[in-house]
């Protein structure tokens, strides 16, 4: 126990450092998955093919294989991020193809007759798209979407494997260091367990709240 | 599956204005692959130095078993996961208290764990207890741990979805308890669950990359490190094979999992209400 | 023809295996072929009754230790001296198992049993020595530092306050810069082709490790990057890893490496190796471990 104590400060470095990259991660994924949903869902074939291509190659390469691309790859083209911001941008990238898939499922699951009787009382597509579409498919997807998050706070420790020294990094790094590894990988596993257990407890309350609205 | 639902078609107008779209952001994204390749080239990422070492047979062949190993890992992987889930789903739904607490602490905890930091627990400490095991081991246990927790959950809601009707009659025939779980109640979750658990295979697979930090396990992503150490020149070429490699499999492993979903929602649709045909048709499919 | 060298190396061989262990007495001092025989229940005769011995080696370490990804052959320095062990031994240099040794798990092959030698860029620490002992050194080099061509402004280890290093995770010259260049930022990469990398897209400054491994890594890559003519640290010694308190083998592999140094073959494996990207006529290391 001691021992954790010890390097509580270690830990806390890490912990902060893996929550800025959910964070980062949360915030780029919702923006860049709602987009490549609306674009799948649109009328317009280039886009729709755009989104299909861009949702099969990022979620199907593995995570580490991305990274590595996007960290030494992405200069060859004159752009270059720190590796901190590499390695969340390469998440957001490999997350938003889940997110898609799954507001793009909430969004079939809107019932094709409320957009038709909406236009029929005179609501613009797009209006009615926000006022009735939208929300209704936004309070099926909170749940799978609190899922998608869960996984997502576990795939930030790919990180580790580009120099970001997040949870995993140093817990590896004290763990080859020290005498009893196991009480190192116990307390990065509870700090983990805590960070999963927010993300579903914050998926969760939002879940209720939306359930009420509707 | 159809696209575009929620729209009426379109009209002549706004398909012109469509078309127009269209053909603008076809422009603009030739245009952009057009300037990314110039600037690749450019970098020198299509030098016949960088691509050099990819014209001898024998890297392609380290690359391929590398490929295999990753399917290996996986499948023995998904064969223990399968048997771990089908364990802790029992616990799950068991009538037990204590049993199903501790099974769901066990799910809770593990499918919350990253997998990387399973990799480094099994490889750093199993061998501090005595457990003389290879990278390979390693993997598979870190792979079994975790995705033995997330199979047992789908397979826990598998057997809840399940009408009760089904354990019932089960029951009345004079099966046991636990006769009724693995003969009537597991094989009708697995199959109801076929789809989901593919994709946990898709994951496992993509999990299998992560091997490369053990060393000692030659899978793909591993191969392709060791060819960028030997020729450190073609360092990112040998990272792209290795991801079109993963792509393809991937995306094999998807097509599956979509025909059996697509199998699955048919079998439901043709399948009518009462348990007893539903089984009859579960069988002949 | 090399027969010659041998006697007197046993002698001392002899010699040591009296003063250290209980059951010197046999005393059979050379036979005839293929080589020469040791007492029974020693690790050399175990290993000339199996026929082969095993070798923890690294895969992935050009010039050192490296599994040629084209051909599948093992290469390198460490590989090298392996086939010289083998063939003192057995009288076949191919009389070698090779099997992977990383950075992390050496200690461990050899607390297990599970090798007999570790030869995998080994290098000899302070902290590695309370559990393991090492023969040779097989090679003296040193950490050296790798920057862009273009980049005057490093020279010496000092130069590096403020700017961002690359090394691998638990290499030893990690800890090097923490001393010699507190100031500077450490930035880790798995392996060295990436921290080359990182480098000429300049997101770090230099590389640092054994300066063979970064000769190597500039030979590949013309007109890109130097080696700055100070060092980080400038003995480091590569060492052969055996089981700690197994004196009369220790012993062993120190005699077979002198012979090696003093017949030429030592020089003749350099130059295969690492007299690739650094030629020239090196004097071996003294025997000192």
């Amino acid at each position: 126990m001691e021992l954790l104590f010890n390097h509580a400060g270690d830990f806390g470095q890490g912990v902060l450092v893996t929550l800025g990259l959910v964070v980062y991660g949360f915030l780029g994924s919702i923006i860049l998955g709602t987009i490549l949903a609306a674009l799948k869902t649109s009328p317009i074939r280039v886009a729709r093919a755009v989104s299909s291509c861009y949702i099969l190659v990022f979620r199907n390469i593995p995570l580490p294989v991305q990274m590595v691309l996007f960290v030494f790859g992405l200069p060859q083209l004159d752009i270059q991020f720190s590796l901190y911001s590499s390695a969340a941008i390469a998440l957001v990238l490999y997350t938003a193809p889940f997110v898609a898939e799954t507001i793009r499922s909430g969004l079939n699951t809107v019932d094709r007759g409320e957009l038709e009787a909406s236009m029929a009382l005179g609501f613009a597509p797009m209006t009615s798209m926000r006022l009735l579409v939208l929300p209704q498919a936004l309070a099926t997807v909170v749940r799978p979407l609190g899922n998608v998050y869960i996984t997502m706070v576990k795939n930030t420790s790919v990180a580790a494997l580009v120099g970001v020294a997040e949870l995993t990094f140093l817990t590896d790094k004290l763990a080859v260091d020290e005498a009893s590894p196991f009480l190192i990988f116990a307390g990065s596993a509870i700090c983990y367990l805590v960070l999963g257990l927010a993300v579903g407890r914050l998926g969760a309350a939002l879940d209720r709240k939306v359930a009420f609205s509707r | 599956m159809n696209n575009h639902s929620l729209f009426d078609p379109a009209g002549p107008r706004t398909r012109r204005r469509h078309l127009i779209l269209e053909i603008v952001t076809g422009a603009a994204l030739a245009g952009l692959a057009l300037l990314v390749l110039a600037t690749l080239t450019k970098k020198g990422v299509f030098s016949a130095d960088a691509w050099a070492p990819f014209a001898q047979p024998g890297l392609w062949k380290l690359l391929g078993q590398g490929l295999l190993h990753n399917i290996a890992a996986a499948a023995v992987g998904m064969v223990l996961s399968l048997a771990v889930g089908c364990l802790l789903a029992f616990g799950l739904v068991s009538t037990r208290t204590f049993l199903r607490r501790l099974s769901r602490v066990y799910t809770d905890v593990f499918s919350s764990i990253p997998l990387l930091l399973l990799l480094y627990f099994t490889s750093l400490v199993l061998p501090n207890y005595g457990l003389r095991l290879g990278d390979f081991w390693f993997l598979v246990i870190a792979l079994t741990l975790y995705s033995g927790a997330v199979i047992g959950d789908l397979i826990r809601s598998g057997i809840v979805a399940l009408p009760p009707g089904q354990s019932e009659a089960a029951l009345a025939l004079g099966f046991s308890q636990v006769g009724t779980l693995v003969r009537v109640l597991l094989p009708q979750a697995l199959r109801s669950m076929s789809p989901a658990l593919v994709s946990q295979l898709i994951i496992l697979f993509k999990g299998t990359a992560l091997a490369y930090v053990l060393g000692g396990y030659t899978e793909l992503l591993r191969s392709a490190t060791v060819i960028g150490q030997y020729f450190t020149q073609s360092l990112l070429q040998a990272q792209f094979v290795a991801a079109v490699g993963f792509l393809i499999v991937n995306v094999l492993l998807g097509v599956l999992a979509d025909s059996l979903e697509r199998r699955q929602r048919r079998l439901e649709t043709q399948a009518p209400s009462p348990a007893g045909s539903d089984s009859l048709v579960l069988q002949t499919a | 023809m090399k027969r010659a060298h041998l006697f007197p190396a046993l002698a001392i061989m002899g010699a040591l295996v009296l003063g250290t262990t209980a059951c010197g007495g046999s005393g059979t001092a050379a036979t005839s072929h293929p080589t020469e025989t040791f007492p029974a229940g020693s690790t050399m005769a175990k290993i000339q009754q199996r026929g082969k011995v095993i070798v923890g080696v690294k895969f992935d370490q050009p010039l050192f230790g490296v599994k040629n990804p084209v051909t599948g052959k093992m290469e390198g320095l460490d590989i090298e001296m392996a086939k010289i062990l083998a063939k003192d031994l057995t009288g076949d240099e191919n009389n070698v198992d090779y099997i992977e040794a990383v950075t992390k798990n050496r200690e461990a092959f050899l607390e297990q049993n599970k090798v007999d030698v570790v030869i995998a860029s080994y290098a000899v620490t302070d902290q590695r020595k309370k559990a393991v002992s090492f023969a040779g050194p097989y090679l003296e080099s040193n950490v050296a530092l790798m920057v862009r061509k273009d980049d005057q402004s490093i020279n010496k280890p000092a130069d590096l306050a403020g700017k961002s290093v690359c090394s691998t995770t638990g290499a030893r010259a990690s800890q090097l810069i923490g001393t010699a260049a507190p100031s500077a930022k450490l930035v880790l990469f798995s392996t060295y082709s990436e921290c080359a990398q990182a480098l000429k897209d300049k997101r770090v400054d230099a590389v640092t490790t054994t300066e063979a491994i970064l000769l190597g890594i500039e030979t590949q890559n013309p007109g890109t990057f130097r080696i700055a003519s100070g060092h980080l640290a400038d003995s480091e010694e590569f060492a052969i890893g055996s089981a700690k308190g197994d004196t009369a083998f220790h012993a062993y592999l120190d005699e077979v490496l002198k012979k090696a140094m003093a017949d030429g073959e030592w020089q003749k494996a350099y130059d295969v190796t690492i007299g690739k990207v650094k030629p020239g006529k090196v004097t071996p290391p003294k025997i000192v471990l």
